[in-house]
């Protein structure tokens, strides 16, 4: 591909996936008459800063932040740690079973969390699970298949001598991980690490089902919770999405490449 | 030279997911099988029905057209998604400048959630303020009702779901071109092959593998639907978007009809695994190791 | 470290374990739930909280908590709550989801407790014992809503055209449209139209219409009944203002162009059947309107409906709750909290004093001559309510909807409609 010709659908592309949001930030700042007014006009008129503190006043946005930070790291530190150990005992360790296992691994990567709603709400009901932030963290907790397959692969990457000049020391299995193979693998545990945390962030199936007293929705529930069935306030819950994307936006915009060191991972064991 | 302690603490490590195979996988698969014998509205308990919830499928006019729907969708989504990939994970594996830069932008759709993705896309396709309107505006053609067409609903959410998934796929692709030699590329400029000869002769075949990979997690994501459709349309226009896993979730938490729902996720069940399985059997005759 | 790890992640988890429990009751208080449906932060909660903590101020020894939410995330979640058992104690139902919930037995039955009342003073009692087989009263009423005919007042001036009176009927109404229909920018096709006759809430567009025509949704034995000659008139009636008068926007227009909850205040319609809710829209759009009886139909019926909004008791609550639960209702339906609640406009007071007072009469805000709203809730019928209502409406709406966008000839649908609706009706038993 010409050098030119690259600029030209990269810069077109780029603009398509950013313009949107642009547009949508305006709608935010637009009060309702200028948000329902015919025809439309792209920038706000004028413009209604008061929206985005408005969304404050109307609901707890804090507490909803709050609880989907508190989900979000511990559902990534869960499924960073369980699969790490996981991945560990395939790529390392003298499992029994082993070819079993990575079957059914790849077998649960294909049954969607949606069809498996039913009976998890059944078996979280039993637990007295619900209404509670367990059944949105405990599932990461063990092992999740992308990220078994993610530390599998890194695992196997790391050479077998560190292994052996420690088991000579007198390492147990635990300290081998520990201190030896996990400090190996950090990329692949921050890569593990942001990927977990941006599903668990922006899920709404499971909460939906989950979670029910106003004090513990998370984040994309709230700003759910904000469209009015009588009342016009579109322009008010845009706003509000905006805010939920902030922190992901910031998350991503420092780990960056550890979001593509993941996806491109991924996409080599293809 | 596997010593027994050394095979338990392999089972130790491996134990969060032994835990969770049995709680969250064979249950829910045992679960719904039983379920979907029963009339359970989750009040009273359970009832056996024998085969009626699978009967009341067959002749379910719903179902078939979400079955459908469905499949436009997966039809529409899966080679946009993937073709486009590829087209842009070439354009960014050339030695250009701003590269962090341009891959930024295609992965902020990518975090997103779809709450926010849903008010994002609004500000493009609402028939009345968004900007596609004004778009076809300034080439003379008649503005679109987009997701609130039966006929343009499915189209409008598949170009959707490609504008928020094409940034992965790219990545995917660009990790495979950069493991393509550069020998092959430069031998076959010797042998006078053009662009065109190149990308089919060398790029295609050396991302095989990553396209294999695409077309798998994108036929998933056609199944786990769900969010998308739950947020955006909610199955309308009447039915219109209605795809098979909301149509579900309908019957189980809205109707409280948990054994019909539970029929519905065993044929899910059996149409992944026939998707699987088709794929893999293309996967053999397809992919070019190199 | 490894110690210390492990201890802040059993503190973190407990954290998010820790679940409501009961409340701790030793003060003597009793604590129960209480559940509606408010736009998070408008006029509706802010009165709802503020009569909430008059109410605890008066009943010293019982406490409310309060959960909350817009109305498809309120019913999203009283669902799941309802099949997880962790429903509230009292909620406000939309009317036509009372019977759901009363026939998978997730309600008390409030006989008993409605005695401490005189039935007669308050609206909408007879049609929520009229919906239940056996005339138990599984809710008590919170607001009514019913529809009427609203028009923008600066569009019929502009249009020199006399105000909608109670002796319109649907001829009067399709003329009247036809001089309101105005095509601004010139491209050919109307962009301001006399008339909406779509909605997705039904009860302000084929229901409504169909009634008025002769027809009905269910008959009095409780079987759908709308395959049947004035249904099909009804709906031809709208086809015809949609397609060939073309002083209705279609059906796909009309959702594009945002529903009844923007066509109207945005000026886009001159006309609408809504119910008694939509003033907050309109006035939202700062437009004059009136409103006007329901038009006639060619039998001169005008098919009129009500919706009484309902408290609900759940009947898993023990009895201090629920008798505390029935404390909250008779505080609601008491002339203070009813004159405060009708101030936010949002439903015809149920309280029949309040009604005929001018708190709701003449709140000197648009529109003028509210007593029509009265009116029609005097006549109204009920809205042909089941155990399977969500499911059932859902049958019917979709063919409706497939004929009014000429998708389906109108005689298939219905056909179809009334098919589809009367196996979801049949399908279901009453839980053992």
């Amino acid at each position: 591909m010409p050098k030119r010709l690259a600029y030209l659908v990269l810069v077109a592309g780029a603009a398509v996936m950013l313009l949107p949001f642009l547009a949508s930030l305006f709608n935010s700042l637009k009060t309702y008459a200028d948000y329902i007014a015919v025809p439309p006009g792209f920038l706000p008129d004028p413009f209604e800063w008061s929206n985005w503190t408005q969304v404050w006043e109307r609901a707890p946005f804090g507490v909803y932040a709050a609880n989907s930070l508190l989900i979000a790291s511990l559902a990534a530190f869960g499924n960073v740690l369980s699969s790490a150990m996981v991945g560990h005992a395939l790529a390392r360790m003298k499992l029994p079973a082993r070819g079993a296992l990575l079957t059914a691994a790849l077998a649960t990567m294909m049954l969607p969390t949606v069809v498996t709603i039913i009976p998890s709400f059944i078996l979280f009901r039993e637990f007295g699970w619900l209404d509670t932030f367990l059944p949105l963290i405990v599932p990461f907790w063990l092992a999740t298949p992308f990220g078994i397959f993610l530390m599998r692969q890194s695992f196997l990457a790391v050479p077998k001598e560190f292994e052996e000049a420690a088991t000579i020391d007198g390492a147990g299995p635990w300290r081998v991980f520990t201190r030896i193979h996990l400090p190996l693998v950090k990329p692949a545990l921050a890569t593990l690490t942001v990927f977990t945390f941006m599903s668990s962030w922006g899920a709404v199936l499971e909460p939906t089902v989950y979670l029910t007293s106003p004090d513990k929705l998370t984040l994309p529930i709230g700003v759910m919770g904000l469209r009015g069935q009588f009342v016009g306030n579109d322009q008010l819950v845009t706003a509000a999405a905006l805010m939920s994307l902030l922190p992901i936006l910031v998350l991503f915009l420092i780990a960056q490449r550890y979001f593509v060191r993941g996806a491109m991972a991924a996409g080599l064991k293809g | 030279m596997a010593s027994l302690r050394d095979r338990l603490w392999a089972t130790l490590f491996a134990s969060p997911y032994l835990a969770h195979l049995i709680l969250l996988t064979a249950w829910p698969v045992l679960a719904l099988a039983y379920l979907s014998f029963t009339d359970y509205d989750t009040v009273s308990d359970p009832e056996w029905v024998g085969l009626d919830n699978y009967t009341r499928l067959l002749g379910d006019e719903a179902f078939w057209s979400s079955l459908g729907n469905t499949g436009v969708f997966a039809l529409l989504y899966v080679p946009a998604q993937t073709v486009l990939a590829l087209v842009l994970a070439v354009a960014l594996n050339q030695k250009i400048r701003f590269i962090p830069l341009l891959r930024g932008a295609y992965f902020v759709p990518v975090v997103s959630s779809w709450v926010v993705i849903a008010y994002v896309a609004d500000s493009v396709f609402n028939p009345r303020t968004g900007s596609a309107n004004t778009v076809l505006g300034w080439f003379g053609i008649d503005p679109q009702a987009w997701l609130n067409s039966p006929a343009l609903v499915i189209p409008t959410l598949a170009a959707v779901a490609v504008w928020k998934g094409v940034g992965y796929m790219m990545v995917l692709f660009l990790a495979a071109l950069q493991a393509i030699p550069q020998e092959r590329y430069e031998a076959a400029m010797v042998d006078g092959g053009n662009a065109w000869h190149r990308f089919r002769h060398i790029t295609v075949p050396g991302v095989s593998g990553t396209t294999f990979l695409v077309l798998v997690l994108s036929t998933i994501t056609t199944l786990q639907a769900f969010e998308q459709v739950y947020v955006m349309t909610d199955g309308g226009p009447s039915g219109a978007s209605e795809l098979t896993v909301l149509y579900m979730y309908r019957q189980g938490f809205q109707f409280f009809q948990l054994g019909y729902a539970a029929a519905i996720a065993w044929v899910l069940f059996a149409i992944i695994l026939l998707f699987t399985l088709v794929q893999l059997w293309l996967q053999r005759r397809w992919v070019h190791y190199a | 470290m490894r110690a210390r790890t492990p201890a802040a992640l059993i503190a973190l988890l407990a954290m998010a374990a820790c679940g409501s429990g009961p409340a701790a009751e030793s003060d003597g208080r009793t604590t129960i739930t209480l559940g509606y449906y408010a736009e998070a932060g408008g006029p509706a909660d802010g009165t709802m909280r503020k009569l909430v903590a008059d109410f605890m101020k008066a009943n010293p020894t019982v406490n409310v908590k309060i959960e909350s939410a817009a109305y498809d995330e309120f019913y999203t979640r009283l669902r799941t709550q309802l099949a997880g058992r962790k429903a509230p104690d009292v909620w406000l139902s939309d009317g036509a989801l009372v019977q759901e919930y009363a026939g998978r037995k997730s309600l008390r039955d409030l006989n008993d407790l409605a005695k401490s009342l005189n039935a007669d003073d308050y609206y909408g009692i007879d049609l929520i014992r009229k919906s239940d087989p056996q005339g138990r009263l599984f809710g008590f009423p919170q607001g009514a809503q019913t529809a009427v005919l609203f028009y923008n007042r600066t569009m019929f001036k502009q249009a020199g055209l006399a105000e909608p009176t109670g002796e319109w009927t649907y001829d009067d109404l399709m003329a009247a449209a036809k001089k309101l229909t105005k095509d601004t920018n010139g491209d050919g096709k109307p962009d301001v139209y006399g008339f909406r006759s779509y909605s997705k809430s039904f009860t302000e567009s084929w229901w409504p219409l169909v009634k008025a025509f002769g027809g009905d949704i269910l008959d009095d034995g409780g079987k759908v009944a709308v395959d049947s000659q004035p249904a099909r008139d009804g709906l031809n009636w709208m086809l015809k203002a949609m397609h060939e008068e073309k002083v209705s926007p279609d059906v796909v227009t009309t959702d594009a162009l945002g529903g009844s909850q923007t066509l109207f205040p945005s000026g886009v319609v001159a006309m609408q059947l809504g119910i008694y809710a939509r003033i907050q829209t309109a006035a939202q759009g700062d437009i004059d309107f009136g409103v006007a009886p329901m038009p006639k139909g060619p039998g001169g019926k005008r098919g009129e409906i009500a919706n009484i909004n309902s408290w609900v008791i759940n009947s898993a609550s023990a009895d201090p709750q629920a008798k505390a639960a029935w404390k909250w209702i008779e505080f609601f339906s008491g002339e203070g909290p009813q004159t405060a609640w009708t101030q936010i406009g949002e439903a015809v007071p149920i309280n029949k004093k309040v009604a005929a007072s001018p708190a709701f009469l003449e709140p000197g805000k648009p529109p003028a001559g509210r007593q029509v709203f009265l009116d029609a809730l005097a006549v109204a019928d009920d809205l042909g309510l089941n155990p399977v209502w969500s499911e059932y409406t859902g049958a019917l709406a979709k063919p409706i909807t497939s004929a009014l966008s000429k998708e389906v000839p109108v005689d298939a649908a219905l056909k179809t409609a009334q098919a589809d609706a009367q196996a979801a009706i049949d399908r279901f038993t009453p839980g053992g």
